[in-house]
């Protein structure tokens, strides 16, 4: 895990959990407080709606009272109410105008025999016998009363009171109300968090403010009179149940809100938190990043790398640092590197020194020869020459070789094709002529190799020389060997000389480590060079007493 | 058209026999209204609470458009409020010793509105056209115009169906001839429209079809406003049965309320007969109980309805019988919404028990439950009387098939009045309460 996600995970969950912790605290404070408010809320509608009936029906005494004081000073109704014709439709038309004009739904004017003389809510009623009504309400004495009110779509429910006048000898008793219906309930209720039902005492709902449904519960309860309830052919006086309830359904989306804004706000400052996490977390690893990757793409020969030091903080402080570690880096670099030159100038001449040297011994033992020839057999100079013209003409050729190569100070290795097996013969036949024979068992059929034939006979010159100068003096042999091995030509070169210990063996190949008095150091150095440039296998074994063998394996070109 | 429309046009029949022999005499004097001006107004203002609806010239489907058209078309005769015959486009006419067989001689000044002569083919050419029509005017146009035979460009013989030529005032047989793309046919009245569709919505304009001779009538439906507010707006002709409008006419100076003919009578249709209906059975079909009624349940002008009914009388006519009655009915008592008259019966009945509600519809939904004869009771209202008996019978019984003069109780009659502005406005008022403007260019 990076430290930026480590980072960011602890800012995050520092930040989430207080922000979880306040968050449900304030909800649940919240919740029992908005509980608690609902229900004073209810209960204060609860009374507010029961006081409204009670007002209502208040209103409509109020109302028949002053019709019932209008009436009596009505003359036409006085002519009217004495028999008088020419005043009848005055009468029955009075009632549906009083109606109107004080708002009420119903009013009936009936005589002390209980006949409707004028209807409002249903004008032609008239004449009718309805002396049950006013005398129920007259037992109700004052009581909110509802009644059910007959009316020619089909009877309707009522608020209603009663008051009466007398005229002559004659009283008049006046019925009036407001119809009682959903409108009026929902009014009542107010807005509506609250239903108001009038209900029977067997159940019966006579009116409510809204649709029942099951998940009401009871707020509050007023008894009311009811006239309506049949009593064989005649209308009784009953008792109804005006019941508030209320419905859980508003809290509990009220409750779901909060529930669902507190989510959302967690979710918000959840957010927020992340992203503040994530901004400072990277503006911390952002410069350490960048260090990290200044470091890895640093490259002390190559320009120099701006480092973002501009900071005046800790990381700042450390690209400091390592700028001026760098700095001090690419110093040491160029130093080493001057050292390095040097002594590869100081390795070359010594390699030149060496081929140089390794090229001119057999024209110096030719030279001995001939020179031995002509102080003892003079005769034979002639012929002695032409039998080592040949090795002459070699070694001259391989010392021009040598010399166009070191020429062109890199020299680079060829890449042709070219016959191994010869190249060890002339190599075998070279060293040979050095006082020491050298056992040659090439094999027929080699395929050619691809490569540098002078970098091979250098190897094989070295390994050779090397090899003869282990043997003891007068004895021990040496030998080259040609051969097909697997995928290319393998070449080995053994002697019966004094051998190596393994400690001599693990640092055969360094540089100027030589156990031979008067050595360079530098021949089995220059043939592992040599060896890796023609891209072949270089192995030895050796044991001490036992001789030493060198292996080398030539690949083959690969098929075009 | 619906059943009562149809009856309410033909709302007054004729009283008397067809004369025999010429007869030329004009509109009995109490059924004038107003007084020709001295100096004829540039325009008349009508008023009317009905919809004006002028979409089936020349045949109306409410009194606006009936106001309309009797200006613009004729028939061959017409009838007074009294139900005497005047002339019409036929100025004279007689008839052989069955009186069934009329001659009718047409005005020779007779003129389309486009100025083409009126010829006796042009009349059957109108009577045949309409009586292509599949509904109840066709059927009594197609009847005519069989049996007539032209005689010469002014004279034509007419089979009548019965010894009652009053027929020949029926709206169905006014006279016209379509002309193409013409919204309304020509006509052979003094007025026709002056625009094929109206300027203003609910407002009709007609002008005199001789220019210049007499004033343009302008004529405005208000459905829903005060009929008051027209008469204070200055309408010079308004017809109503508002009591309200009635008594605030009468209190105004230079506003005269003409009664029209008794020409409703509101009846109690029972499916089932009295014996369904406990009150029917215990004297809801008494004087007494009519009387009752139309003195106090009533708001407006209403009589008891008194024998005789011309649908009780089928005689001569040929008519299937009625079908039975739908055996299972809902209590209650259906009328028309609109109409205040049988809302306040229907109220009434249901006042004096029985169990049954009052229920109004709308006009289409009360003559589909009319014909359905589902429901305890419908009050309903036909023509006090019919200038053509077997005809409106026929029409009758198929429009309520289940119908029989013994399931109907005559409840009341009823009639409106003319509100006439004094100096502006003379007419006459036909058997159908239909005011026909006479002088300018009205007729004579």
């Amino acid at each position: 895990m990076s430290f930026r996600t480590k980072l960011l995970l602890a800012f995050a969950a520092s930040t989430l959990i207080s922000l979880a912790m306040l968050a449900m605290g304030i909800r649940r404070q919240l919740t029992s407080r908005l509980v608690a408010q609902h229900e004073r809320r209810v209960e204060a509608l609860a009374r507010v709606a029961v006081e409204d009936l009670s007002r209502e029906s208040a209103a409509v005494a109020a109302r028949l009272q002053t019709l019932a004081r209008s009436l009596a000073d009505d003359n036409r109704f006085r002519a009217a109410a004495r028999g008088g014709q020419g005043e009848r439709a005055y009468l029955l038309d009075w009632a549906g105008d009083a109606m109107r004009m004080t708002g009420l739904s119903m009013l009936q004017l009936q005589d002390d025999a209980g006949r409707i003389l004028s209807s409002g809510h249903f004008r032609n009623e008239f004449d009718r016998l309805e002396p049950e009504l006013p005398r129920l309400l007259a037992m109700a004495s004052g009581q909110v009363t509802v009644a059910s009110i007959r009316a020619p779509s089909g009877p309707f429910l009522a608020l209603v009171r009663e008051d009466s006048l007398t005229v002559g000898d004659r009283r008049f008793t006046l019925v009036g109300g407001v119809t009682v219906d959903r409108a009026l309930l929902g009014r009542f209720a107010r807005d509506g968090e609250v239903s108001l039902s009038l209900v029977t005492p067997d159940g019966s709902v006579l009116a409510d403010s809204a649709a029942r449904t099951d998940d009401r519960t009871v707020a509050a309860e007023q008894r009311l009179a009811y006239i309506g309830a049949r009593s064989g052919d005649s209308t009784r006086l009953a008792s109804a149940q005006l019941m508030v309830t209320h419905s859980n359904t508003e809290l509990e989306a009220l409750r779901r809100d909060i529930n669902r804004w507190f989510t959302v706000s967690l979710v918000a400052a959840a957010a927020i938190a992340l992203a503040l996490a994530a901004w400072l977390s990277a503006g911390l690893s952002r410069p350490l990043s960048a260090l990290t990757s200044a470091t890895s793409s640093i490259q002390l020969e190559g320009p120099e790398l701006e480092l973002a030091t501009g900071r005046d903080d800790e990381i700042g402080a450390l690209a400091r640092r390592f700028g001026m570690m760098a700095r001090r880096l690419r110093a040491n670099v160029v130093q080493l590197r001057d050292a390095d030159r040097r002594a590869t100038v100081g390795d070359m001449a010594r390699q030149v020194n060496h081929d140089i040297k390794n090229g001119l011994i057999p024209i110096r033992n030719v030279v001995r020869h001939l020179a031995e020839v002509q102080e003892r057999q003079p005769g034979e100079l002639a012929s002695v020459f032409g039998d080592r013209r040949a090795t002459l003409e070699s070694s001259i050729g391989y010392l021009d070789t040598l010399a166009r190569n070191y020429a062109r100070l890199t020299p680079r290795v060829e890449r042709r094709l070219f016959d191994a097996a010869a190249v060890a013969r002339d190599a075998a036949h070279s060293a040979g002529t050095d006082g020491a024979a050298v056992q040659t068992r090439i094999a027929d059929g080699l395929p050619p190799v691809q490569g540098d034939p002078v970098v091979l006979r250098r190897i094989l010159d070295n390994l050779l020389r090397n090899a003869i100068e282990s043997l003891p003096p007068g004895g021990g042999s040496v030998s080259l060997d040609a051969q097909r091995a697997g995928a290319g030509v393998r070449l080995i070169v053994a002697d019966t000389g004094r051998g190596m210990t393994d400690e001599e063996l693990s640092r055969a190949f360094d540089d100027f480590h030589t156990t031979k008095a008067g050595g360079t150091g530098l021949g089995l150095s220059v043939v592992r060079r040599l060896t890796s440039d023609l891209q072949a296998d270089l192995r030895v074994e050796s044991a001490p007493g036992r001789g030493t063998t060198f292996t080398i394996d030539l690949p083959l070109p690969l098929p075009a | 058209m619906g059943l009562l429309c149809a009856l309410t046009a033909v709302a007054q029949g004729c009283t008397t026999s067809a004369p025999k022999g010429v007869s030329t005499l004009g509109p009995q004097p109490a059924c004038l209204v107003g007084a020709a001006p001295a100096t004829a107004p540039e325009s008349i203002f009508v008023a009317t609470i009905a919809p004006l609806d002028v979409t089936h010239a020349p045949h109306a489907q409410n009194s606006g458009a009936r106001f309309a058209f009797a200006q613009a078309y004729e028939t061959l005769i017409n009838a007074d409020c009294a139900g005497r015959a005047y002339p019409g486009l036929a100025r004279s006419w007689t008839s052989d010793d069955s009186r069934t067989r009329v001659t009718l001689s047409l005005r020779d000044e007779a003129r389309f509105s486009d100025g083409e002569p009126v010829r006796a083919s042009d009349v059957v050419a109108a009577w045949r056209t309409t009586g292509e029509m599949t509904n109840d005017v066709g059927q009594i146009a197609r009847r005519l115009a069989d049996g007539a035979t032209v005689v010469n460009d002014h004279t034509l013989v007419v089979s009548l169906p019965d010894t009652q030529s009053l027929v020949l005032a029926h709206p169905a047989l006014v006279v016209y001839k379509r002309r193409g793309g013409a919204a309304w046919p020509d006509g052979s009245g003094p007025y026709r429209a002056a625009d094929a569709v109206p300027a203003a919505p609910n407002t009709l304009v007609m002008i005199p079809v001789t220019p210049h001779m007499g004033p343009r009538l302008v004529i405005r439906s208000r459905r829903e406003a005060d009929a008051r507010d027209e008469i204070d707006a200055g309408a010079d002709l308004l017809q109503t049965a508002d009591p309200v409008v009635l008594s605030y006419a009468a209190a105004r100076p230079g506003i005269a309320p003409i009664p029209t003919p008794w020409d409703r009578t509101y009846l109690l249709a029972l499916p089932g007969g009295s014996a369904t209906m406990p009150l029917a059975a215990a004297g809801a079909d008494s004087a007494a109980f009519r009387a009752s009624l139309a003195r106090d349940a009533v708001r407006g002008e209403a009589r008891p309805a008194e024998p005789p009914f011309w649908w009780n009388d089928a005689g001569g006519c040929a008519l299937r019988d009625a079908d039975p009655s739908p055996t299972e009915r809902r209590a209650r008592i259906v009328y028309r919404r609109d109409d205040h008259v049988a809302r306040e019966l229907a109220e009434r009945l249901v006042a004096l028990g029985g169990g049954a509600t009052a229920a109004g519809l709308a006009a289409q939904d009360f003559n589909e439950a009319l014909r359905a004869g589902r429901d305890l009771g419908y009050v309903a209202q036909l023509p006090t009387r019919s200038i053509a008996r077997c005809q409106d019978l026929a029409i009758l019984r198929m429009a309520v098939p289940w119908l029989a003069p013994d399931l109907l109780i005559p409840l009341v009659e009823t009639r409106g009045r003319v509100i006439v502005r004094s100096g502006r406005v003379a007419g006459t008022i036909d058997w159908d309460g239909t005011v026909r403007l006479t002088g300018g260019a009205g007729r004579p």
